[in-house]
């Protein structure tokens, strides 16, 4: 741990006012750490806690505690504050829970950007930032091979209906799953285009890690040049990075919601191999808290193609995050896997675990290789391996 | 709030239990859901075991460092906060379920395990337990053994520790006892009575001063059926209380598991909210909701025979108080939400105050009382029916940034009332110490106790004004 900093009284204070009502008005009830209420289909809330240190200290309890303690002007050990709300997932479970609608999530996204400001995010954290600055993607991996996941597809040039950003955790880490979100889009007419090595990071997972200046940028820098009046981003996370870029300029639309909109439209006919048995993943984005949350439409999606999941709905607004989210995986690694495992579900239960989101379906996969688990496949993955897909007769 | 900073000397952690000192994860431990101010630990140690517990126990003991137990830290009575240092003992980690034993009904637990993983389990197995508390999602089983608790099933079973078969208990010293029938060797728990006194009632309530529970044993019991709400509207709180008299001496309230009463403020705010066009004028001045459980036929009967009951008693049917809040506040199990979520989102100050059925209007004058004298604050209240008497709780919502001095003077003003009007302590931590400490003989015999099961007084200090 770093030594003691007493914050200058002039700027925290101020940086962390926005809170203030949250830091009174607090019960201490708990629920934002670990609460199981099975009529509600709570089962446990922060993942950090069940699955990386059981103390209150890594949960929205605690980054709420820490921050009223930094407003008032305590001295705080800002290297052990980061090591604490680095870990947090950003998943807002424990805001979702918040029976008096307080904002624990959104202090700790608060606490990152200070602790960035400062100078004391953790190093994985900076790694991160550098590997954006230089690399363009947050795994510091090769510019250039951005480009490699498309190879086999062919993409429009000009009068395109739409472009596709399929972001970094599709391009690198689920390539199988945007080469797929691609191939359903055209099955269903629509003219793809894709700017191949102008493609950008949306700067998602430096404002989840608090850095904010440099998701700023690169948020700006995405509708350079932009043409097309629709987007169709492949990551969830990507969503509201391009909303807050392409406001006034073009509308902005996941996979899921643009599948969602052409299967109400009648645009696109799927036939189901019958008797599978599809796990649903309730993933966490459709509850993050305020402009970060991202709707999540694959039980719909699997509805409308006449699929009935294993796992009912009941809880799947409480589905406790898989750990790909935020910096958690970054700075504790061995802890996002044990989240990933405890969403995993063995072959025996289903033929096949269906994620709609494909950063989570990539970090499941990791977990997968060492637990006994159902395959996982994205949500186009899935429906071009595991169904027919054409145009309505 | 303090900062958390290091006070006195670190103990020891057991090998396998988790020991915290880092003044950030200090926060976290210094205080439970009341309005009294938070105390400072100097060390959390989490142990796994009982085990653990004795052997940090002997050595706070030795040292005479201040031990406070922890569980889900959702009572409203301060026992919880460390006010003179030392180490707070975090439960948590003793979260086991150790043993359903259909046949002979009980359930045997951990401390740690919180009432809503436990029912998570029985549920699918058709039972339950009695007692159920309005804080159950993330409140424990240990907390509510150690610090009194009351809930769903009051109306038909009285309080938690009616319903404990027997404890395992740590007592200062590191000795392992065993209460009840488990007291015998490889009994188990089967029986609250062995040989000679109860000395589970010792602990039971004892807001950890006397020892550190370690499992609990309880009654399981089958899950009803059907559950149906009803509501019943009186003309002023005296009728209510005739009507719940009798109730209660009929022995009517074998289908009810829960029931609460309700002033006249809260059914004009409810009812107002929901149907602003309606005149206030033609509502109840009290009502009573009874959330009915059992065999559907069972359950016709009772509510058919407590309507007559009301009705002879100058009430009716209510059924509008019971659509626009009572059924929906028992169909989402939001008790202690009901307050919070409903009235006020905020913090709030609670005396809880055990009361016979017929001081019911003098409590609610307490309240009128407080309200009056008080404006700044938001207050709520309202009363619980437990087999006999009852419980009432009077809440002050309030702005800890602006209004901490303030709500901690009118909850002791509302204590010293509530004496008064004939109400006892509940739920005693340090928030009633001084009440408590009124009651001579009482408090001297405990006094003794203490002295002889926790000579060097590490446990708990302050609780129970010990």
């Amino acid at each position: 741990m770093s030594s003691a900093t007493a914050p200058g009284a002039d700027d925290i204070p101020a940086q962390l006012a926005e809170f203030a009502r949250d830091y009174y008005h607090c019960a201490d009830c708990s629920y934002c750490v670990d609460a199981t209420w099975a009529e509600r289909g709570l089962d446990h809330v922060c993942p950090t806690i069940m699955h990386h240190r059981p103390v209150v200290s890594w949960s929205g309890r605690g980054y709420l505690l820490a921050a009223r303690a930094w407003f008032e002007g305590a001295a705080i050990d800002e290297g052990a504050l980061a090591e604490r709300v680095f870990a947090c997932t950003g998943c807002g479970h424990c805001e979702a829970v918040c029976p008096i609608g307080l904002r624990p999530a959104q202090i700790g996204a608060s606490l990152r950007a200070v602790l960035v400001a400062r100078g004391h995010a953790p190093e994985p954290v900076a790694a991160l930032r550098a590997a954006m600055r230089t690399h363009g993607n947050p795994y510091a991996l090769s510019a250039a091979s951005r480009v490699d996941w498309a190879a086999a597809l062919a993409f429009a040039d000009d009068e395109a209906t739409l472009l596709y950003a399929p972001g970094c955790a599709a391009a690198w880490r689920a390539p199988g799953e945007a080469v797929a979100q691609v191939r359903v889009m055209q099955a269903a007419g629509e003219r793809v285009a894709w700017r191949g090595a102008a493609d950008r990071c949306c700067g998602g997972p430096l404002r989840e890690a608090g850095c904010n200046d440099d998701a700023a940028q690169a948020e700006a820098a995405l509708v350079r040049g932009l043409t097309t009046t629709r987007v169709v981003v492949g990551g969830l996370e990507c969503a509201p990075g391009w909303r807050r870029a392409a406001t006034g300029r073009a509308g902005v639309h996941t996979f899921g919601e643009w599948l969602r909109e052409i299967l109400a439209a009648g645009r696109l006919r799927i036939d189901v191999t019958a008797g599978l048995r599809v796990h649903a993943f309730d993933g966490c984005a459709a509850r993050r808290p305020d402009e970060a949350r991202v709707d999540d439409p694959l039980r719909e999606i699997l509805a409308r193609c006449g699929i009935t999941p294993v796992n009912d709905a009941h809880g799947s607004a409480h589905a406790v995050c898989c750990g790909a989210a935020g910096t958690m995986s970054a700075v504790a690694g061995e802890s996002a896997l044990r989240m990933a495992a405890a969403r995993l579900v063995a072959p025996a239960q289903a033929d096949v675990i269906v994620v709609g989101d494909p950063r989570c379906r990539a970090h499941l996969e990791d977990a997968a290789r060492s637990a006994p688990s159902a395959p996982v496949l994205g949500l186009a993955e899935f429906l071009t391996t595991h169904t027919r897909i054409g145009a309505p007769t | 709030m303090n900062d958390g900073t290091v006070l006195g000397p670190l103990l020891r952690a057991p090998d396998g239990a988790l020991s915290l000192d880092a003044p950030l994860d200090l926060l976290g431990y210094q205080r439970d859901c009341s309005a009294l101010r938070p105390g400072r630990a100097t060390q959390v140690v989490r142990p796994r075991d009982g085990a653990q517990i004795a052997a940090v126990l002997r050595e706070a003991s030795a040292a005479r460092v201040p031990i406070y137990v922890r569980g889900g830290g959702t009572m409203y009575a301060g026992g919880v906060n460390p006010v003179a240092g030392g180490v707070v003992l975090d439960l948590g980690g003793l979260d086991r379920i150790v043993d359903i034993d259909a046949d002979r009904g009980v359930v045997v637990v951990e401390p740690g395990v919180r009432f809503g993983t436990l029912a998570q389990t029985l549920t699918p197995l058709g039972l339950t337990i009695g007692i159920i508390p309005s804080t159950a999602p993330t409140a424990t089983i240990g907390g509510a053994a150690a610090a009194h608790a009351l809930g769903t099933g009051s109306a038909r079973f009285q309080s938690f520790a009616d319903e404990v078969v027997g404890l395992e208990v740590v007592l200062a010293d590191g000795t392992l006892l065993r209460t009840g029938s488990a007291a015998a060797q490889d009994a188990g728990f089967f029986h609250r009575y062995g040989i000679g006194p109860d000395l589970s009632g010792l602990v039971l309530g004892g807001d950890a001063t006397l020892g550190v529970i370690t499992k609990i044993a309880l009654w399981l019991h089958p899950l009803p059926a059907a559950r149906r709400t009803a509501c019943y509207g009186f003309a002023d709180p005296g009728a209510a209380s005739a009507f719940v008299t009798e109730l209660q001496r009929g022995e009517l309230l074998e289908h009810v598991w829960y029931g609460s009463g309700y002033e006249a403020a809260t059914i004009r705010a409810r009812v107002g909210a929901a149907r602003p066009a309606l005149d206030p004028a033609g509502l109840p001045g009290f009502c009573i909701g009874l959330d009915f459980g059992g065999e559907p036929d069972d359950l016709a009967r009772a509510e058919a025979r407590t309507l007559a009951l009301a009705r002879q008693h100058g009430g009716d049917a209510f059924p509008l108080f019971d659509e626009i809040y009572f059924e929906r506040l028992r169909g989402d199990q939001i008790y202690w939400y009901s307050f919070a979520g409903y009235f006020a989102r905020s913090r709030c100050g609670i005396l809880m105050a055990s009361l016979p059925t017929a001081r019911m209007p003098d409590f609610l004058d307490v309240l009128a009382g407080c309200r009056a004298s008080r404006p700044a604050l938001t207050w709520g209240g309202a009363v619980v029916l437990c087999r006999r008497g009852l419980h009432g709780g009077v809440m002050a919502f309030y702005d800890e940034a602006t209004q901490w001095d303030e709500v901690l003077a009118a909850l002791q003003d509302c204590a010293g009332a509530l004496r008064a009007a004939g109400c006892i302590p509940y739920k005693c931590g340090k928030q009633w110490a001084a009440e408590v400490s009124r009651m001579a003989p009482y408090h001297a015999t405990l006094r003794r106790l203490k002295a002889a099961l926790d000579p060097a007084g590490i446990l708990s200090p302050g609780n129970l004004g010990l």
